[in-house]
This record gives structure tokens, sequence and C-alpha cells, in this order.
């Protein structure tokens, strides 16, 4: 079975490489009608290709697997999410459509004349969408692993591929109508899937997630322990081990281990008995059914709210909306692309939410490995096993390749126009070079770094978030409102933001323990980081307050000032 | 996540080397004394430069004195315009009301001219001597530059009238761009006047043959021309949108597709994202135009025309194409170069080096031709000027 949908995975890859450069000439196929070739983008569109480029696999797969570790606290990512859209569409939106730019980088030049801001802002954009990028790798090579049975590195090699076919091949085209087509197809693929499941869930006895109790194993199943980990046991155990436990070797014989976390050798066999509570990996905490239903933040509120700030912050620093903003035909229609946009990924993001919801209930064993990111694709075969679900896994799965294509080619084209920009002088085949750059610094990263692809998906995309939330978005959201804004100031700021983020992912590593003062200071958290970041791009600002441009008047008016054109 | 940490950490190490390297050597050139004080020289005067080089205004004046002074080295300097006071910089701006009488001489003369035994009537006031040296522009003098010193054995009259001398020289240079602009200007309305005659000629006969046949059409296409005429000799305003630029040529076409009929052949291709692209007003209108004058009136039978506009990153591409008689390459290249005899191709020229002198040039034209073969104009422009408008 698995063999099948893999073959269908390849085959549609195959078709979605057609598809896409047939897509990127869809859009004004020749006519002989002015009026209709210069019309500007449809309203729906736009925002749907702005949806589609943030639809990425970690909100296709990530999002449903995070609810399932951490319950629904995690819908207030959604939240924030959403509050980031509309500080995008309220305070930057509008601004940047008059002032012409193209990218971030674009507006630290214009706003700040200085080209050293500029290639500052570029390396942090570009930073930002190489982590990006590696977490569509990252996922992609476990969609390979998990249904063509090839090693990671071939879904690497042929993301990198088909990503780099579709952007030099057929770029010179529009690139609207591409990711709008696609952000329907992944709607789709993930939207029906889910109303089917529901109902067969409806059909089939319609249990409910119940209030006290943790997951159990719904058979006797085994679970392999692929490298040394703990495992939290939500309640006291009978099971067999064949491998280490705590240090004790057992070959096969039954133990009853106490509720914790226990350590498990690498290659240990667990068999656990039907009814059995579903042992937890990755430090993740086990939840009873009522806590797991609980939108209460039970987390750390520093932590919490951190994650909360870079995600508002980071939707308003993201490349691909400044460029979104550059082709809408007004102001208005810029900021009402951001709006649009925003009600079509609610709509897109609810499907995650039942997708955790059944995984509660079916695929609940997934704690066990880890493997929460897999629920969307795993959830298909468990409800409704024989044909229906594999139909609809496929469909998910191809959803999935698509969400990783899609959002490849939307970053690699962002980055390999700014890199070739910055670095390299412009012309199409420094553009090239640059796309060439921007799909394959990830990829390097990746084949020569092997823990980097063991890192779960929304960590590393809350990764990209936060670094454009210290960075690109105070550099915007000052520059679009604060006249005496310096080039020093924004230099500063940027120092401050990039270091406090390279910081916040040595520190843990460090053995400096986070939770202790020194620790807990270097690595700041974004609750802190962001607001000292602005605090020393207003101060540095201030000191040197000659270097305010001459025309920033002029700028600014530009910027807010209602004009009839240009 | 520990290879993105020591990745991170690499780049802070390499920042950290560069500002070290920058700093050794800075460190290292101010060995060299006499070398050192000339560098600084030349970089106090680049720094006064920049606005100096906007012309002799109170803004300009202000900026750059602040940088004449420490270049002369005096507690005080100060420009003068033919008007009146422009800045001052430094100590004793008591004096500054008797800088406007100081340099009158020199404003009226031509040459530099030293004051001593000043006296503003403040004991506290060190300024006892002054120097004025003339600004001159294209030999007549439009200001000039005040040194002011304790004494007159302090006074750098010979820097002074130096420095003075390299500001007329900016100054100059000023007016060489103020010209260089209005060139450009005189360079866009003479191709509007270059369309026209030629082009309004065959419009009105087109519209004459439809005035009895079909009065409804002749009264649309007169409305187009209208339009198109206001286009193109509207304000002159350097750039435009490609959207506002293509609807001019949409105008531009329907005259010409009345004309020619089921003769000429049209294919517009647009990627909606390029739309708001900033291009050099009337810009692509002489392609055009070159176009269906080459691909349709010098052959028999139905002629070929496709304008696309794609969108390519930071750039947007544009191409006008035409399957017409084609052109031999050497008579293209003496026509872009414009060493090529009658008037032909002018427009081809002017496009070709007002796209050069606005975006550099690498933007010029790139065209793809052979006798027989067709022609096939690119274009290519930024997204994004950071000189703005």
């Amino acid at each position: 079975m698995i063999p099948l949908v893999g073959g269908a995975i390849v085959v549609t890859a195959l078709l979605m490489t057609l598809l896409a450069v047939a897509g990127y000439f869809s859009r004004a196929g020749g006519t002989s009608d002015f009026t209709a070739a210069t019309r500007p983008a449809p309203l729906l569109s736009s925002a749907a290709a702005a949806g589609g480029e943030y639809t990425s696999a970690a909100t296709f797969l990530g999002f449903a697997g995070l609810l399932l570790a951490q319950g629904f606290q995690a819908v207030w990512m959604f939240v924030a999410l959403s509050a980031g859209y509309v500080l995008l569409a309220a305070f930057v939106a509008a601004p940047l459509r008059r002032s012409g730019v193209y990218s971030p980088s674009d507006f630290a030049e214009w706003r700040l004349r200085n080209r050293r801001v500029r290639r500052m802002v570029s390396a942090c954009v570009v930073f930002t969408g190489w982590v990006y990028l590696l977490a569509q790798y990252a996922a992609a090579g476990a969609l390979v692993d998990r249904y063509v049975g090839l090693p990671a590195w071939a879904g690497w090699g042929g993301v990198a591929a088909v990503t780099l076919v579709i952007v030099l091949h057929a770029s010179n085209g529009s690139d609207t109508g591409f990711q709008a087509v696609f952000f329907w197809v992944k709607l789709a693929a993930i939207g029906v899937p889910a109303v089917v499941l529901l109902v067969l869930w409806q059909v089939e006895d319609g249990r409910m997630v119940e209030h006290t109790g943790v997951p159990a194993f719904a058979e006797p199943t085994t679970v392999h322990v692929a490298e040394d980990q703990r495992l939290t046991l939500p309640e006291e155990t009978v099971l067999t081990v064949a491998g280490r436990v705590n240090g004790r070797h057992l070959d096969g014989t039954a133990v009853r281990l106490a509720a914790g976390a226990h350590h498990f050798a690498a290659g240990s066999e667990l068999t656990f008995r039907e009814g059995a509570a579903v042992p937890h990996a990755d430090g993740a905490r086990p939840l009873e059914g009522e806590q797991w239903l609980e939108m209460e933040v039970d987390a750390p509120l520093l932590g919490a709210h951190s994650v909360q700030l870079a995600l508002v912050l980071g939707v308003v620093g993201l490349p691909q909306f400044v460029a979104r903003f550059y082709g809408a035909a007004s102001p208005r229609a810029a900021r009402r692309t951001v709006v649009v946009a925003l009600v079509l990924v609610m709509v897109f993001s609810i499907f995650p939410l039942i997708y955790a919801g059944l995984g509660r209930l079916y695929a609940s064993d997934l704690l066990a490995t880890g493997d929460t990111d897999i629920v969307v694709l795993a959830l298909p075969e468990r409800v409704a096993p024989g044909a229906l679900g594999l139909a609809l896994a496929t469909m998910v799965a191809v959803g999935a390749a698509a969400a990783v294509i899609t959002v490849s080619a939307g970053l690699a084209t962002a980055l390999g126009g700014t890199i070739s920009q910055c670095v390299l002088g412009g012309g199409t085949r420094m553009f090239r070079l640059g796309v060439l750059m921007a799909i394959g610094v990830p990829l390097a990263a990746l084949l020569m770094l092997p823990g980097l692809a063991d890192v779960s998906l929304v960590p590393l995309v809350l990764l990209a978030f936060r670094i454009s939330a210290v960075t690109v978005a105070p550099v915007l959201l000052l520059g679009v409102w604060w006249r005496r804004l310096t080039d020093v100031g924004a230099a500063a700021g940027l120092l401050v933001g990039m270091a406090g983020v390279a910081a916040g992912v040595v520190v843990p590593l460090t053995g400096l323990d986070p939770a202790t003062e020194p620790g807990r200071l270097l690595a700041m958290p974004t609750l802190l980081l962001a607001p000292l970041v602005f605090a020393v791009m207003v101060v540095v600002s201030r000191l040197s307050a000659r270097r305010v441009p001459e025309d920033a008047d002029a700028m600014l008016g530009r910027m807010h000032l209602p004009r009839r054109d240009l | 996540m520990l290879y993105l940490a020591i990745g991170s950490l690499l780049v802070a190490l390499a920042s950290v080397g560069e500002l070290v390297r920058r700093a050794v050597r800075d460190r290292r050139r101010e060995r060299l004394p006499a070398a050192a004080a000339t560098c600084a020289a030349l970089h106090t005067a680049a720094l006064a430069a920049p606005a100096l080089r906007q012309g002799l205004g109170r803004d300009s004046a202000r900026r750059a004195v602040r940088h004449l002074r420490s270049l002369l080295g005096t507690p005080a300097a100060a420009i003068v315009g033919t008007d009146g006071l422009l800045a001052w910089s430094g100590s004793g701006t008591a004096h500054s009301a008797a800088a406007v009488r100081l340099a009158h001489p020199v404003l009226a003369g031509g040459r530099p001219h030293v004051h001593d035994r000043l006296d503003c009537g403040d004991p506290a006031c060190g300024l006892r001597a002054a120097v004025a040296a003339p600004l001159v522009v294209d030999g007549q003098t439009v200001g000039a530059l005040l040194a002011f010193a304790a004494s007159e054995t302090a006074l750098p009259a010979r820097a002074a009238s130096d420095v003075a001398g390299w500001v007329s020289g900016q100054l100059e240079l000023a007016e060489l761009d103020r010209y260089r602009v209005r060139l450009a200007d005189a360079e866009i309305r003479a191709l509007r006047l270059q369309i026209s005659p030629h082009f309004v000629y065959n419009c009105l006969t087109t519209i004459a043959s439809f005035v009895r046949t079909d009065p409804e059409r002749a009264r649309g296409l007169l409305l187009d021309f209208a339009d198109f005429a206001r286009y193109s000799f509207r304000s002159s305003r350097n750039l435009t949108t490609l959207d506002e630029e293509l609807r001019s040529i949409d105008r531009y076409l329907a005259l010409e597709r009345a004309r020619f009929g089921e003769r000429l052949r049209l294919t517009v291709r647009v990627a909606p994202e390029v739309l708001p692209v900033k291009v050099p007003f009337l810009c692509l209108q002489p392609l055009v135009e070159n176009a269906i004058r080459h691909g349709i009136e010098g052959k028999p039978g139905v002629g070929q025309v496709s304008v696309t506009a794609r969108d390519a990153g930071a750039e947007a591409h544009i191409s006008v194409e035409d399957d017409g008689i084609g052109m031999d390459p050497d008579r293209l290249r003496a026509i872009l170069s414009g060493q090529a005899d009658g008037s032909s191709g002018i427009g081809l020229a002017n496009v070709d080096e007002r796209l050069r002198n606005m975006f550099g040039d690498a933007y010029g034209l790139v065209i793809e031709t052979g006798p027989g073969a067709g022609t096939k104009v690119n274009l290519r422009f930024p997204k994004f000027l950071p000189k703005g408008e």
C-alpha cells in the first residue's frame, strides 16, 4: 500500500512540474485586447497568492502535529498570526505600496539612504528565507522517507530540483496566477479529506475526547526507539522491553514502570498492551483530555508570549508580502489583499484543528515516536482503512508536496532577487545564480550537518519568524512611522537583533541552563529582545540625529498622503 | 540546531574580524603624517562636495560651511551670496552682520581681500581679521567665502583663495548637472515633436475616411487621438508607470489598427505584477511604432506585432517583437551609436540613451534582428530605483 502512495507522489510531483510551468504562463496567455491584458490581478487571486506563499509545509503538516502534542493552547499561535496580519494591514501595507519599494532591502536603502543598511537588511531577509527553506526541505525529506522509502536526501534533492526547474525555466512569467492556483489546490487537498474524515468519524462512532484519561494504544503496539531518548509515561505501565531501559538490560521481559520519565537506549523495542497509556517522546507533557482541550496557556508565560510576539512581528517582516504590495493596483488594494489573505489563511487553519482532534482519537500513538508532524498524513488510513483511506492519504500527500514546492518556489524567487541585487549586481544571469544560491545553501547545510534534518517543522519556522520579527519588522515599522530613524540607529538595532537570535540558538547548546539567570539573559526571549531592538533603534537614532535624511519629511509624505498616482 | 548555532557564531566572528581588520588598517594609515594630512583634507572636502553640487543656496551653503571651516582651520567661516549672508559657522556670530559688508569689495571686484582691525565691541570675541575670497562660476562672481581669525598673521589667506577656487569648481559642476537635466528634458520634448507630424497626418487622414461611412468609429478614434496627444504632450515628468504607458500604447494602436485593419495582428501578454513598474516616459511607444513601420509597412500581407511584459524577480522584462523585414545589424549599430544618416531610428537611439542615463549602461536596449528575420527589442527595468523619482 505504501509503495502505491509513493508512486502516486512521484507521478504527481512530475505532473506538478508540468502544471507549474503551464501555470506560470497561464495568465495573460496572449490576447489582442490591451484592456484585458493590462488589468491588475484580481483581489481574490492576489490574496490567494499571498496566502499560498505562506501556507507551507509547517502550516500544512506542522500545526496539526503541534496541536496533537501540546493541546489546543497552540491555537493561540493562530491568534497571534491574525494579529500580525492586522498589524500589517493597518500600519504597513498602504504606506509601503505608496512608497513603491519592491523588497525590505529596497525600503531600507530608500528610507535611510544607506547601502550598508540595505546589505544588512538583505542579509536578514536571506537568512530568514534560508531557515524557512530548511523547514520545507525537512518536510520533503519526511514525506519521501515515509511514503517512497527512499532516504531523506532524495526528498531534499527532489524539492531542490523541482524548485529550480520551476523558478529558472518559468519564472519569466507571472507568479501570482501560479501561487493562487496552488493555494486552492492546497486548500482542497487538506479540506476535502478533513470533511470526509469528519463524516466517517460520525458514521463510525462519533466518540469524543475523554475529559479524564490520557491517550492509550487501541491495539497491542511495538515502538522502536531509533535513538537514545527519554520517554514520559503518563501512568504506571506494564510493557515488554527488549533493549536497555534506565541502564538496565532487558531481554523481552515484561516490566512495570512507574509514571514519569524513563531513559531508553537506541535500538530498544517496547511492546505495549492494548489500552496501555501512550508514552510521550521529545519532552512532550502527557495531558489529560480536559487539559488537552484547554485553551489556557500552561507553558511559562514568558515563553508563550515570546512565541506570539515573534509571530505578530514576524508576519510584518516576511519578504513575500512587501513584493505583493508592489504589484497591488493601489494602496487600498494592498490593504485589502492582506485582509482577504488573512481570511483565506484562517479558513485554511480550521483544518489542522480537525486533524489534531481526530488525531487524538485515532493516532495518539504517534506521540510515542515524536512523529507528530505526520499526523495529517497518517490519519486517513487510520480512520478509513482501504481504498478510500488510500485515496484520501494520497490527496493529503499531494497537498503537502504542493505546499513544499510552491513555498520553496516563492522563497527561491524572492531570495534570488535579493541576493542578485545586493551581492551580484543584478541582471538575468545574476538572478539565476542568486536562485541557485538560495536553493543550494540550505541543501548543502542539510547534507553537511546531519543533525539539522531531525528538528521538527514548527520550531524551524518559528525561528524564521523570530529573525524577521527582531530585524526586518522593526526597520519597517519605525521607518514607516517615525521620521527620526537614522541609518546608524537601524544598523545598531539590526546588529542587536541578529546577535540576540544567534545567542538564542547558541545558549541552549552550550550547556548554560536557560532557566538560570545568565542563561536567561543571554538567550533572550523575543518578548524582551524585540522591545530591546526597538529601543536601541530609537536611542541610537536620537544620538545620531544629524544623520536623519534631508528629505525624511518628503518620504513620510509620500508614504502617508493620498496621491493620484505614482 | 547546534549547527545553526555554530553557523551564526561563525558569521558573528567574521563580522568582528572585519571590524578589527578595518581598525588596524585605519591605524596603519595614520603612520604617514604627510599622507594623513592630505587624506584628512581630501576627506573633509569630499564631505562638503555633495552639498555644493546642489548649487549655491541657503541650504547647501549651511551644510557645506561647517566642512569648509574645518578645511581652513579657522575659528569661523562664512559664505555670502549676492543677496546676503548664506551661512555662518563657528564662534563670533556677532560678526555675521558685518560679513556681507566685508564681502562687498570681493563681490564687486572679483579679487581676494583681507580685512584687519575688525571690532564687534565684544571683548571676549577673538576675531580681529578676515579674508574674503570670491566664488566664481562661468567668469561671474556669485558669492564669497570668508575666513575669520584672531590676527592677520593667523589668517590662511592663500588657503582661503584655494578653497574658494575649489568651491567654485564644485559650483560649476552643479551648473553642469543642471544643464544635463535640461538637455534630457529638451530631448524628450524633441522626441514628442518628432513623433507627431508623420503620425498626426496619418491619423487625421484615417479618421477622415471614417467620418462618413462610420461616424461613431470616427468619433471614438478622435477621442483616442485626443487622449494619446494629451498623454504625449503632458507636462514633462520623466517617469511614468508601465500601466499608463501601455494605456497610451493602446490608444495609439487603436489608431494604427483603424489604418491597417486586418493587416495588423496584435498580441499582448502582460504579467499583472509589473504594471506599477516605473518606466521612462514614452519609452515604449517609439518601439511599437518602429515595429509597426517595419513589420507591416515594408511588406505585403499580415504583420504580427507582440508586446510582452514579464515579471523577473527584481526586474521587469519587456519585449516588442514584429515579424517584418528586419534590419541589418551593422546599420542598427550605426543608428544606436548616433552615426546613421537620415532620420530613421532616432526614436530607437533616443530610447536607448534615456534608458542608459536613467538606469545605467547595463539597462540599454537589446535588439535581436537580421534582414528578413523580424525584429525583437528587449528592455529591462529595475522594479525599484533607490534615487526615487
